[in-house]
This record gives C-alpha cells, sequence and structure tokens, in this order.
C-alpha cells in the first residue's frame, strides 16, 4: 500500500517537473518577444546598449538554462515573479483573479453536473421517448453552439435590449457597495455568463450519465429488482444511479482540475475579470512570468483533482477497493 | 418529466433573473448630483464614464503603457511646456511665450504665476530644469530621445528658464515641449528605478485619486488649476479589454465614451440615435502595404511601383472603411497636415502596373511563385484590407496568398527585436503607424533613412536611397519653415517614385459617446478627442 502510494506521489512528481520545463520552455520557443511590454510604446527608438539593458534588467540577456534555474530557485521559495505587463507580483494578480474564476467556472461545473445528472438519468429511463430524443437534442445542440455566439445572443437580448442583467465586468465599476448589496449586485453579473457556461456545458455529463445509466438498466440485478415489484423510482435513484454514477464521477473530478483555467472565452464576452482571460492576454503579449505561474497553477491542480479522484474512487466503488485489497 | 423539469428550470431562471433585477435603486457613480448646486466656472458634467482598453500602470511618464489612450490620458495628469492646439500647432502652455535666437539654440521662457502641483507645492522653472535632465538620464524609450538634443536648462529665476540646445530642432515646440510630460522635482530627486514608481503627482487638470489595478481608474478634477476648473468635475476610468463588450456597455449607459474608435459598420447603430452620438475626424495613423525592399524581386523599384499601380485604394476606403478614412498619399504624408505635398498623388492603374511588371522581368521569372501577405489576425479591418489588395496584385499576375498571424509573431517576422538593424523575414505585409510617427519630422527620418542602425530605427522594410537619406539628415536640422517645405515636398516626390510601400489610407477617428452626460469633445485633427482641450480651454 505504502509502496503504491509512493509510487503514485513519484508519478506525479515527474508529471509536475516535465510541466515546469514545458511551461518555461513554450513561451521561449514562441516567435515575438517581450521586449515592447518591457520597453514600451516607442520601442522601436531603443539604441542597442539600452535594449540590452532593458533585457538585462529582466535577466532575459542569460542563456535559457540559467534563466530556468533562477526560475526554479523563486519558485522554490514561492516567488512567481514580476509581470511584465503589469509590473506588479504575479501572485497579487492571480489572487485577484482566481475568486471570480472559481466564482464562475466552479458554479456553472456544479450546476451542469446536476442538471446533467438529473436529465441524463431521466432520459435513459424513457429511452426513445418524446423526452429522452427533445432533451439530447437540446443538450447536443447546446454543446455544439460555440459559447461567445450564445453568450453575445444573451448580452444583446437580456442585457442590451431587455437591461435585465449588466452587460460587462464582475462588479458595478465605482459603486462601492458592501455587505448584502454587494452581494447581490455579484450575483446579478454573474447570472449571465453562468447560465452561458451551464448551458454549453451540460451535454458532457449529461450523455455520459444517460450512457452509463442505460447500461446499468440492462443489468440482471435491475430486472431482478423489478421482479422484486420495487417502485420504479426507487430502481432509479438507488441502484441504478449509483452504479451509473462511476464513470460521471472521473469526469466531474477531471472538469473540476480544469476549473482555475477559467474559460477564456466567456470571460472576454462578459469581460469578467478570471484568470482565463488573463492566461490569454499573456500568451499574446508573451508575459512570460504571467504565462509560466498560470500554466503551473492549471497543471498542479489538474494533478491534484486526478490524485483526488484515485483516492475517492475506491470510497464509491467497492470494486476497485476490492481490487486495491488484493 | 422531463418536459415538467425543463420548464420548471426555465420558470426558476426567470425568478433568479427578476430577483437580481436592480428595482429599487440605480447606482449612481459620481458625487450627488445635488440640483441645488450651482454650477461653477463651466463645470459642464459632474462624472464622466470612460472605457479604455487596457490598464495603464501607475499613469506616470514611466509606468504608462500605451501610446494611445496611455499617453493622452498621461496628459490629463501632467502637463507639458506647450501645447498642440486643434490643429497641431504648438500653443504656449505652462509658460506665457517664448523667444529664440536666429541659430535657434536658445530658447527663452516664462512660466505663469502661480501654477501647483497637485500635493500643493509651487511648480517651478526648476521643476522644468530637473525633468529634462531626468529624462536625458533615466532611458524612456519616448522621452530620452526626445530631450538629446538639449544642451543645458539655465533656471534665471522661479519663473524664468532658458533651453540651450547643442544643435537646432525643426520642431521643438511640438517634440519635445508639448510631448514630454514636468514631473515634480521634490518627489523624482530620490527615485533611481523609475519603473516601479507608483505616485503620479502631475500638475495637469485631472489627479488620479484611486487606481484598482486592472479594473478601475478615479480621476478627480484639480480646483486649483491655473487655467480654471476643468468642465468634468470627475472621470471614472474603466477597463474593459473587449470592443464589443465596449461598445455594449456604451449603449446601455454603463459608460458615457470609449477611448477606441468605433468600427465604420457600428456607426450606424451610434450615431444620431439620441442617446448615443459620434464625433469623427482624420486621423494620422496610416495603414500599409508594408514591402520588405530587401528581398528579390521586390528590391526592384519598378516592381514595387508596379505594386503600387496595382492597388485601388479607393476602393479599399469605401469597401473596407465604409467610407470613413482617407486614401494614402504615395508621399506618406496625410493630406491635412501643412507639410502635406499636394503634387503627388495615388494613381491606379492595373495595365500600367502590368507593364512595368513586363518591363522589369517579373512574369518570366516570378509569373510563378507565390508571395506572401502577412496580416494580423485579430483585426478583421486589416484582414479584410490583405484580401482586397491580394485580388489586386492577383489580378496583374503577382501571386499573393494571405497569411493571417497573431501580432507578437508578425513583430517578429517584420520588425525582429523591434531593431531594424536585425534583418527580416517577410514578402509583404499590412502595417500600421501611430500618429507620432506622422506628425514628427524627426520620427519621418526614422522610416525612410538607409543606416538602419543609428537613424533608419523604423526603416522595416530596409528602403535605401541615397537621395532621401541626404534630405531626411537636412531636415533633422533644418529650422527655417520655408527650407523644411521645400524639403518636405521633395521628399515626398522621391517616395511616390520609388515606393518604399505604399501608403493605403489613414482611418478616420470615430469615438462614440453619450452627448446627455457630456458633448463639449474637442477634435485634434488627427489625433482624436482624447486630450486637455475637451476639458480645459486653450488659454
Amino acid at each position: 500500500m505504502l509502496r503504491f502510494w509512493g509510487n503514485k506521489l513519484l508519478q506525479y512528481g515527474l508529471v509536475l517537473l516535465i510541466t515546469l520545463v514545458i511551461n518555461f520552455s513554450l513561451p521561449r520557443l514562441m516567435p515575438g518577444s517581450p521586449l515592447e511590454l518591457l520597453a514600451g510604446e516607442d520601442v522601436g527608438r531603443l539604441t542597442t546598449e539600452e535594449r540590452q539593458e532593458v533585457m538585462s534588467r529582466h535577466g532575459l540577456d542569460q542563456p535559457v538554462h540559467k534563466q530556468f534555474i533562477i526560475y526554479l530557485g523563486q519558485l522554490g521559495q514561492g516567488d512567481l515573479g514580476y509581470s511584465y505587463r503589469q509590473n506588479r507580483p504575479v501572485s497579487t494578480i492571480i489572487w485577484e483573479r482566481l475568486p471570480w474564476t472559481l466564482l464562475l467556472t466552479g458554479s456553472a461545473l456544479v450546476l451542469s453536473s446536476i442538471i446533467g445528472v438529473i436529465f441524463g438519468t431521466l432520459a435513459a429511463w424513457r429511452r426513445g421517448r418524446f423526452s429522452d430524443v427533445g432533451s439530447m437534442s437540446l443538450f447536443i445542440f447546446l454543446d455544439s453552439m460555440p459559447s461567445f455566439w450564445l453568450g453575445m445572443i444573451l448580452v444583446a437580448l437580456f442585457g442590451a435590449r431587455l437591461r435585465w442583467f449588466p452587460v460587462f465586468g464582475a462588479r458595478t465599476p465605482f459603486a462601492d457597495y458592501t455587505g448584502w448589496a454587494a452581494l447581490v449586485d455579484v450575483l446579478h453579473h454573474l447570472a449571465l455568463p453562468l447560465l452561458t457556461l451551464t448551458l454549453v456545458t451540460i451535454a458532457g455529463l449529461f450523455l455520459i450519465i444517460r450512457y452509463s445509466t442505460l447500461e446499468t438498466l440492462g443489468e440482471q440485478y435491475i430486472t431482478v429488482a423489478r421482479a422484486k415489484g420495487l417502485p420504479e423510482r426507487l430502481i432509479i435513484f438507488r441502484h441504478v444511479l449509483r452504479n451509473a454514477m462511476l464513470p460521471g464521477i472521473t469526469v466531474f473530478m477531471l472538469s473540476l482540475g480544469y476549473v482555475v483555467s477559467g474559460t477564456t472565452v466567456i470571460e472576454t464576452v462578459f469581460a469578467w475579470p478570471g484568470l482565463g482571460r488573463l492566461m490569454f492576454e499573456a500568451v499574446m503579449q508573451r508575459d512570460y512570468p504571467v504565462l509560466q505561474a498560470t500554466f503551473m497553477i492549471v497543471t498542479v491542480c489538474v494533478i491534484i483533482a486526478n490524485f483526488v479522484a484515485d483516492l475517492l474512487y475506491p470510497l464509491a466503488d467497492p470494486r476497485v477497493r476490492a481490487e486495491g485489497g488484493q | 418529466m422531463i418536459k415538467r423539469l425543463f420548464y420548471l428550470t426555465l420558470v426558476l431562471l426567470f425568478i433568479f433573473a427578476a430577483a437580481c433585477s436592480p428595482t429599487e435603486e440605480t447606482p449612481s457613480a459620481g458625487p450627488a448630483d445635488d440640483p441645488e448646486e450651482e454650477p461653477t466656472n463651466g463645470v459642464e458634467a459632474v462624472s464622466l464614464r470612460m472605457a479604455i482598453p487596457r490598464d495603464e500602470g501607475s499613469l506616470n511618464p514611466y509606468t504608462y503603457v500605451t501610446g494611445y489612450p496611455g499617453h493622452n490620458l498621461l496628459l490629463l495628469i501632467y502637463d507639458t511646456v506647450f501645447q498642440l492646439d486643434e490643429n497641431n500647432i504648438p500653443k504656449p502652455w505652462l509658460v506665457t511665450g517664448h523667444e529664440v535666437d536666429a541659430e535657434g539654440i536658445n530658447w527663452n521662457f516664462t512660466l505663469h504665476d502661480g501654477i501647483t502641483w497637485h500635493d500643493g507645492t509651487p511648480l517651478t522653472a526648476e521643476d522644468i530644469k530637473f525633468s529634462f535632465e531626468y529624462y536625458g538620464a533615466h532611458s524612456h524609450s519616448r522621452w530620452t530621445n526626445a530631450v538629446s538634443a538639449i544642451e543645458e536648462v539655465v533656471v534665471e529665476d522661479d519663473l524664468s528658464f532658458r533651453i540651450i540646445l547643442s544643435e537646432p530642432v525643426p520642431a521643438f515646440l511640438a517634440n519635445p515641449l508639448s510631448d514630454v510630460p514636468i514631473i515634480p522635482e521634490h518627489i523624482w530627486q530620490d527615485v533611481s528605478d523609475p519603473d516601479s514608481l507608483t505616485d503620479h503627482t502631475g500638475s495637469g487638470p485631472y489627479r488620479i485619486t484611486e487606481h484598482v489595478p486592472d479594473q478601475t481608474y478615479r480621476l478627480q478634477a484639480n480646483t486649483d488649476y491655473f487655467l480654471g476648473k476643468p468642465a468634468v468635475e470627475e472621470i471614472g476610468m474603466i477597463i474593459i479589454e473587449d470592443q464589443t463588450a465596449t461598445f455594449t456597455a456604451l449603449r446601455v449607459g454603463d459608460i458615457d465614451f470609449a477611448s477606441r474608435s468605433l468600427q465604420p459598420e457600428l456607426v450606424e447603430d451610434f450615431a444620431g440615435e439620441g442617446e448615443t452620438d459620434i464625433i469623427t475626424g482624420p486621423g494620422f495613423t496610416s495603414s500599409l502595404l508594408q514591402i520588405n525592399n530587401e528581398r528579390e524581386p521586390f528590391n526592384d523599384p519598378l516592381v514595387r511601383k508596379a505594386i503600387s499601380r496595382a492597388i485601388d485604394i479607393d476602393d479599399l476606403v469605401d469597401t473596407v472603411m465604409l467610407g470613413y478614412g482617407t486614401a494614402g498619399s504615395p508621399g506618406y504624408i496625410h493630406p491635412d497636415l501643412p507639410h502635406y505635398n499636394p503634387d503627388v498623388e495615388h494613381v491606379y492603374d492595373p495595365d500600367e502596373a502590368a507593364a512595368l511588371l513586363e518591363e522589369a522581368g517579373f512574369i518570366d521569372t516570378y509569373g510563378d511563385r507565390e508571395f506572401e501577405l502577412l496580416t494580423r489576425s485579430n483585426d478583421p479591418l486589416r484582414v479584410r484590407t490583405a484580401e482586397m489588395i491580394a485580388e489586386n496584385l492577383n489580378a496583374v499576375g503577382i501571386n499573393v496568398s494571405v497569411q493571417a498571424l497573431d501580432s507578437a509573431t508578425l513583430d517578429d517576422l517584420v520588425w525582429p527585436e523591434f531593431d531594424t538593424s536585425q534583418g527580416r523575414d517577410y514578402d509583404l505585409s499590412i502595417w500600421g503607424w501611430s500618429a507620432p510617427v506622422m506628425i514628427d519630422p524627426e520620427r519621418l527620418g526614422g522610416l525612410f533613412h538607409s543606416d538602419l542602425e543609428n537613424r533608419g530605427t523604423l526603416n522595416i522594410g530596409a528602403y535605401a536611397n541615397s537621395e532621401v537619406d541626404t534630405l531626411a539628415e537636412e531636415l533633422s536640422v533644418t529650422v527655417d519653415p520655408g527650407r523644411q517645405q521645400d524639403i518636405f515636398n521633395q521628399l515626398q516626390v522621391v517616395l511616390a517614385d520609388t515606393v518604399p510601400f505604399v501608403t493605403l489610407y489613414y482611418p478616420d477617428g470615430i469615438y462614440a459617446y453619450r452627448p446627455d452626460t457630456y458633448a463639449s469633445w474637442t477634435y485634434q485633427n488627427g489625433q482624436g478627442v482624447l486630450n486637455k482641450l475637451s476639458f480645459i480651454d486653450m488659454p
């Protein structure tokens, strides 16, 4: 058992190291340079000496392997560096953005999972009938819709035309709300992006739950349960769903890992101050420290989510527990 | 069952929606709009909310980020010695006027009495001297170059000073004097690393009272401003990166003005509708077809001339810009500028283009080769421009395919390391320069001079022409206006004939705003409405 976990940890450690190397080298392999960010608008008028001075101030004149060792050293001390673009510590920027991303993607994940599980089970139960075909078509339709397009339609309709919801951001600027008013303000801003993100992500879990429920429904113990004369609702929710949930848990945990990476497209459409947008801008402008830090955090979260899924799975599925014990 | 659940979800969503709508109050952004309050000193608006596309750091001369709107906003916080008027003529601002000797070397100025910094400290001639010396000693891409010809600043007394130049600077009153902000000595004297300074104490009509990084700035009117109280009491700046989100916010009234120019196809939605309106004018930014003059066959002036003849720029202005632009002059200079030469004109003549290609032997050698035309993928207008140019060029026998790239990758191919002496790797590219590269004669030399290391810092096509080199060098030291104009005229004739690049058009500035909140914008020719004159009258 101990060796099993030791091996797991070693595996994850190795994955982490590899991703650190990739995170560090990828931005530097991309064409383009952060010089414009570092030197300002009139970058073309710099003399050669000024150019070198700017690069050396940020350690970019060093050979890449030296830069990497310096980066690892800083990382070891918990220092994520300074953003070229904002001239502020990367950790501060991420801390500002993280809660907003967690709020949006986290609540969308919970909502779409609940809806996906309920509707997936029901659709399987009513297989082939209108409600099954109808809900499946609806969710697949939503899934195939570009999220930015759906978001823009919702903004145009509920934001710009009906004016029920704000059209950008996570809070009303300069309103200085406190307490309940602040909470209501945030929820009010959250509504449209949350709706968009939920709608476009329901399909994933819906399809998996529907499929595994169908499989479970064909199992012999269900036939037995039916033969015993158990009420249909009991069969579905006690006997079928508990087993059909298993693949759902894997998918949920995997999505959980990606929650921190946010959703660039929806954050862009709604001007939501999340991490996805931050990453996108960092890529476009070659802001190396922000790129490295955000990619690393996403990697770590995915690894942790995998790890937790490994831990949880035996609890949910006794069969895995039994095999693990052998 | 499933249907019922679906409807239930819908109903729940609507309840949620209803619960979240603000019913009892609409948030008011500014200080209370008390009807009792008397308007004073021409105050026209209490509060204006403006969208800007990105964070501009602590918005002091070393931390602002963009040329536009960063530099414009900077000059709401800081003052310059002179100020460009609506027609870009430098007028005295902090000073009462100027005297200059015949050689253009010794310049005498006297400051207005009673100018103070935002913290109440008087602004004196010592601050002027300090500022120019500071910019010389602490490198900054825009200021350091601009002050390089200043040999010495002599302080005569608190208000009077003399600037001594090492050589005459043709547009000295425009740049540096109308461009370089004056900083307070008592705050900056011990600052050795200005890039991380968060202070933004200036002397301008507005001071920053709050900055939430990446979200908002709050600017308060400087009520003690030496030219009177600015027309808007408070400016709230909101950072909205996305273009669509910006203009939706303007439409619903969450903001009153957007710093970015409106896309031509949206003009109808915003113009004259009542709640919103637009103000338009010429723009001095340029859209060019950049040509790699170093690479065969484009090193042949005949081929470049053929390219220019093949392009229907009027069609570009009509189709891509929907008329909101001025057709490019082959001499690069915008027709609204005083040094424009009206004798040079773009000629669209595909037949002549074909004949020129024939003469250059292009078809025999390169008829089957495909050339790449690069453009930025995030700018739909430029992508469309590139497509139309490709059609134009294909029609005369130059095979061109359009390649859309992200800006950083494009920059890396066209202008690696932002250093023209580092070479280049492209055939053709859509490119553009900002307004200062149009107005400032010194930067003009940078566009065309063949000494890439020292002078031709913006010559990204490696254009080389000895006649142009001589003219550019002469221009950079000529102070006599008549002689200046002669050089400008000659320069434009040579450029039109040798085609370093094709000037396609100059996009108009189209600014959307809500007239109910504030309408007294001043359109500075070629540069838009985001300037001091929109809030303070020229003295």
